[in-house]
């Protein structure tokens, strides 16, 4: 792809019967849809557009909401020291979250996201890189880990546990979160961690959490059941295309009401807007604060708060 | 196409995403064997790739003079299966990539949405300078129609494939496509 017009491709391979098949989920976002990889040699035959001739087990050319292969969905990988093909689509037998192999283009296109020289990706590091003699150079894990143990041993004896500071994703995988949260705090012993969304890990910040409000609570069942949403400075369409596709947008059809502040009317609010149940409240960048607190200081003029919950819950450790 | 200017043929003047059909058949027929797919560059075999590419067949689907603005006309294309809704429309003035007349505001698209195959007929719409494809009906991707078919907003895995036409006299022809046709695995089925 060394060219910078846009070629679209006009094919893509279709895994064989003897495909080797994987389940992975989408890394994107917390909601983590199931995807399917099928992998086989390059060199040996691709699957054929007959039933009986691919890992699909449907006739192609494919009708809508039936498996398909875009190009962007396909890509070669060394595997076991020879290339192989993988193609990443959505599976058509998840039961939760992306249902009946639902996507977004994030997921979608996540075959692009393995490595190949030949692409994108051919900027990828490939081992650890040190700054010496001025220049960044490729050193092994065991130099880098080794580099890395002693600047923190260094820092922590003569700054103080504290002085050792992790920010770290809050979601994708428990076992990687796990690892990273116990190895600061109890290791290092430190107290400056921290989650990718919060600016500290205290409940005071970003200040929804003291309102009671659990940012990763919610089932996604809670976006379609809820009556009335009100979605401030995002558009899940966009951000949290399942949550959006396969719970708001249904519950949106049946009635659901949606108020909408943002600074621009985005897909899912143009969707919204349409079914005639959305109020979209246009703001300019950096404002919706004070309008929240408008909002806020009407409900406790009319006395609209429920202030039996507020005294259980707000200001609760 | 005596009417095309010279330097509306450069890609430049269409903005760097664009591409017009003289540099999609030239980078297609040699340099571009290698972007067809990868295991191409990988086991060279770019005779087939070519072949992918010049095979299309060369259709009238609609006279120029017979198109209403911003009224999309049907036709199926490469070939009468599955899959081969496509639509040619005149975008009442809007320069495209890849348009063509002296406007160049006439292309042809395919109506199968690129993520989940959903039918985009009836969902061409011209607002103001814009000329758009969607809401697809299924999860709402959108298309840019003025550049080749981009994704404006939405969950497709590429543009929508866009179909190469070719004026002759008040003649258009369909030559060829650009992107994969949802469905298929290629767009030139055998028999």
């Amino acid at each position: 792809m060394a060219t910078k017009y846009y070629l679209p491709e006009d094919n893509s391979p279709l895994p064989p019967k003897s495909a080797e098949v994987l389940t992975t989920c989408c890394d994107y976002c917390i909601v983590a849809c199931g995807y399917k990889v099928y992998r086989w040699p390059v060199g040996t035959p691709d699957g054929g557009m007959k039933a009986a001739e691919n890992a699909f087990d449907i006739d192609f050319p494919s009708g809508p909401l039936q498996a398909w292969v875009a190009p962007t969905q396909h890509n070669v990988v060394m595997h076991k020291g020879r290339p192989h093909n993988v193609v990443v689509i959505p599976d058509k037998d998840s039961k939760v979250v992306n249902i009946n192999g639902d996507s977004s283009i994030r997921g979608g296109t996540i075959a692009q996201k393995c490595y190949n020289p030949d692409k994108p990706t051919n900027d990828r590091l490939m081992s650890p890189m040190i700054r010496i003699n001025g220049t960044l150079q490729p050193v092994s894990w065991d130099m880098a880990l080794d580099v890395a143990t002693d600047l923190m041993k260094y820092t922590v004896k003569q700054y103080g546990a504290n002085a050792y500071g992790m920010k770290i994703y809050s979601y994708q995988y428990v076992e990687n979160t796990y690892a990273g949260s116990k190895f600061a705090r109890r290791s290092m012993k430190t107290a400056n961690w921290t989650m990718h969304d919060t600016p500290a890990n205290v409940t005071s910040t970003p200040g929804f959490r003291d309102a009671g409000f659990d940012n990763f609570g919610p089932a996604c069942k809670d976006w379609g059941d809820a009556e009335v949403l009100m979605i401030c400075g995002t558009d899940p369409y966009e951000t949290k295309t399942m949550i959006f596709n396969q719970f708001i947008k249904p519950a949106i059809d049946g009635g659901q009401k949606t108020i909408w502040l943002n600074v621009r009317e985005t897909a899912g609010i143009a969707y919204a807007k349409n079914r005639g149940n959305a109020l979209f409240i246009q703001l300019d960048p950096g404002t919706d604060t004070p309008v929240l607190g408008a909002i806020a200081r009407v409900i406790m003029e009319n006395g609209w708060e429920d202030s039996e919950w507020i005294k259980q819950t707000v200001g609760q450790q | 196409m005596t009417d095309l200017k010279k330097k509306d043929e450069t890609a430049a003047e269409h903005g760097k995403c664009m591409l017009n059909r003289r540099q999609f058949l030239m980078y297609s027929g040699s340099a571009a064997a290698a972007a067809s797919t990868i295991s191409i560059s990988l086991f060279p075999g770019q005779a087939q790739a070519k072949a992918r590419v010049v095979g299309y067949p060369r259709k009238l689907v609609a006279k120029l003079s017979q198109l209403k603005e911003n009224k999309p006309l049907d036709f199926n294309y490469p070939d009468d299966g599955p899959n081969t809704s496509c639509f040619v429309v005149k975008m009442d003035g809007a320069k495209a990539g890849s348009g063509i007349g002296s406007q160049r505001d006439v292309v042809g698209f395919s109506y199968l949405c690129t993520h989940q195959g959903g039918y985009l007929t009836g969902k061409y719409q011209a607002v103001g300078e814009h000329r758009v494809l969607g809401q697809c009906p299924l999860h709402l991707s959108t298309y840019d129609l003025t550049r080749h078919g981009i994704i404006i907003s939405g969950q497709a895995y590429q543009s929508i494939p866009q179909v190469l036409l070719e004026l002759d006299g008040d003649d258009i022809y369909a030559v060829g496509m650009m992107g994969l046709i949802f469905g298929r695995n290629e767009n030139l089925m055998e028999g």
